[in-house]
């Protein structure tokens, strides 16, 4: 009788043990997984952002790479703001923020071109790519970072 | 039967006994497994590096508006004859271009190595890092100062 009952009680420790540590590990994955998507996401983001012909700087039709023209940043950014403009590029970033700003010559130069913050988030990430600003008016290409922020759960 | 249940009760002992053992090395198997490469950061310093080099290279100076990519060929052709603030294109093209890595990587604590080869002015140019110890993130870019002649710019981004 006792016997049995050892047997029972080593038996279903072993499997208590067992599930708990099964479900640490596939937990540990989810986690994983979920914030290599997310890094995938802001990687897209930042991406999808270098290449906005609204942005570019094209030269009698050819695009320059890595680029965006100051002045169109401007102006993007001031109609960006309006959550109607946020929505229409909400299919291209999502949930994310990204800004442009200039580290040389000058630092004061900062537009956000896209924002859209979820009520609720767990998970920060930052993707940040050097870019090329160009002043159509002065033919300069200043140094400038793009800040891709995405939210994820 | 005495002998007979004794035998089942080795047997129950050694059932436990092969599923400690499984699970002990499924566990140690699962524990010493190595981080898997994460192929996603992996390809944010790649395009991060290839970014930051050709940026950097087309970006207008105060120097007589010459882009850094001029500055370092005149500096690796001449060792410096145009001057830019009382100073030589090598030096000068050197203050900017850690001024821009003060502004990057320098802020975003990311380490990182930059090497540059083919020209001895531009071999002498010091940007006080280190080769990266470990594993790293390598961009090299060819940069043609005349036919026959070409430097090369090299960054790692260390992990």
């Amino acid at each position: 009788m006792f016997e049995t009952i050892g047997v029972l009680v080593v038996f279903f420790f072993l499997l208590v043990g067992g599930t708990t540590f099964y479900f640490k590990i596939q937990e540990s994955a989810m986690q994983k997984e979920l914030v290599r998507q997310a890094q995938l996401r802001s990687l897209q983001a930042a991406q999808r952002a270098m290449f906005l012909p609204e942005l570019d700087c094209s030269f009698v039709s050819i695009q320059r790479e890595n680029c965006f023209d100051r002045l169109k940043l401007k102006a993007f950014g001031s109609v960006s703001q309006s959550p109607k403009t946020a929505q229409s590029y909400f299919g291209q970033f999502g949930f994310a923020t990204v800004i442009v700003r200039e580290a040389y010559p000058s630092t004061d130069f900062i537009v956000t071109i896209y924002t859209s913050i979820p009520d609720e988030y767990g998970k920060v990430l930052l993707t940040q790519t050097p870019v090329l600003l160009y002043d159509p008016v002065t033919k300069d290409f200043g140094f400038g970072v793009m800040e891709v922020t995405t939210y994820a759960e | 039967m005495r002998n007979k249940r004794s035998q089942m009760e080795i047997m129950g002992l050694a059932i436990i006994i092969i599923l400690i053992s499984l699970g002990l090395l499924f566990a140690v198997q699962w524990m010493l497994k190595a981080p898997p490469t994460k192929p996603v950061q992996r390809a944010k310093e790649s395009v991060l590096a290839a970014n930051f080099l050709n940026t950097m290279l087309g970006t207008t100076t105060d120097c007589n508006k010459r882009t850094i990519r001029e500055l370092l060929q005149d500096c690796a052709l001449t060792g410096g004859v145009t001057k830019c603030d009382g100073q030589t294109s090598c030096t000068y093209v050197r203050s900017i271009i850690q001024k821009l890595f003060d502004e990057t990587f320098k802020k975003w604590n990311m380490p990182y190595h930059i090497a540059m080869t083919g020209a001895t002015p531009i071999e002498q140019l010091d940007f006080g890092t280190k080769p990266c110890p470990g594993e790293r993130e390598q961009k090299t870019h060819p940069l043609p100062v005349r036919p026959g002649f070409e430097i090369t710019i090299t960054l790692e981004i260390c992990r």
